[in-house]
């Protein structure tokens, strides 16, 4: 429960947050405070917050080519080998088309995972879907930014 | 007229629920066609047809790195055509109300130097249902072990 609260708070701001400030788009800001409460629900392993912000028919493809249903996920999320220790989104753009919204970023992850410490970059792209009065995210795609 | 009236109030929502079922499998098989319009398109450098189908704001990522439209349309047209063949392993299509999501798996065969490779990706791919159809949004593969 004491992981879960810092991570609310941001759902929280996600939700209200936007409401009181006038901006041109503020699902935008929105759904960029949801992709940092996610970032911050996997550092903290916080299963509720990720089953928040996670449609129930995720669609999860990591940067290694593993597909994965919202379970699998979050299984993989609280594997008991791992550790991430920073995670940070940089660059995202956010294209809004109504109900829909996509996502693309650059994510850098630190941690260590099975007793290995490991640094990945990736280039992410979320698609996003308003449900009722929450976005949820349906589909999630990564790869190793900058590889050829 | 009781009785009409029970099956009537029965059959409501089953017949909502199949109405819901049979959009969503139109939507899948639009958006199958596309995929493949898509696929025979690029094999031909036909970018009249890729521009009718991707929309003005795509992101499309490929080797990690980020192309708008205006890139991948570039890349097509200089590309030598079939020099490049790509096989569909299998997709799945998920829709939610005005967007679909495909999932899949495709192979490519590339010829450069005489050499051949094959390599093979997981997808995503993102439709959006727009005024003039659905138009591709995001598509994003990342590369499978060998």
């Amino acid at each position: 429960m004491r992981s879960l609260f810092p991570v609310l708070l941001l759902l929280l701001a996600a939700g209200f947050g936007a409401q009181s400030m006038p901006q041109a788009d503020p699902e935008r800001d929105r759904i960029l405070s949801l992709e940092n409460a996610w970032n911050q629900a996997v550092q903290q392993k916080d299963a509720a917050a990720l089953r928040m912000l996670l449609a129930p028919d995720l669609i999860f493809v990591d940067w290694d080519g593993t597909l994965m249903n919202k379970a699998e996920y979050l299984a993989s999320v609280q594997s008991s080998g791992l550790f991430p220790a920073h995670i940070v989104n940089q660059s995202m753009t956010v294209h809004h088309y109504g109900s829909v919204a996509v996502v693309n970023g650059v994510c850098r992850e630190t941690g260590v995972n099975k007793g290995k410490p490991y640094s990945h970059l990736e280039r992410f792209t979320d698609t996003w879907v308003l449900r009722g009065d929450s976005w949820l995210c349906v589909a999630s795609q990564s790869t190793l930014a900058g590889q050829q | 007229m009781v009785c009409a009236l029970v099956s009537a109030s029965m059959y409501a929502p089953m017949s909502v629920a199949a109405q819901d079922a049979a959009e969503g499998e139109n939507t899948a098989t639009e958006i199958r066609a596309l995929e493949h319009v898509w696929n025979e398109a690029e094999a031909r450098n036909n970018n009249r047809a890729l521009d009718l189908i991707f929309d003005n704001a795509l992101v499309y990522v490929e080797y990690g790195k980020v192309m708008t439209k205006g890139e991948y349309l570039l890349r097509i047209r200089t590309e030598r055509p079939h020099m490049q063949q790509v096989v569909m392993e299998g997709i799945t299509v998920r829709t939610f109300d005005s967007a679909a999501i495909v999932v899949g798996i495709y192979r490519e065969k590339d010829v450069k130097d005489g050499k051949v490779s094959v390599s093979r990706w997981r997808f995503i791919d993102t439709w959006v249902k727009k005024q003039a159809g659905w138009l591709l949004v995001a598509a994003a593969s990342s590369p499978l072990p060998r």
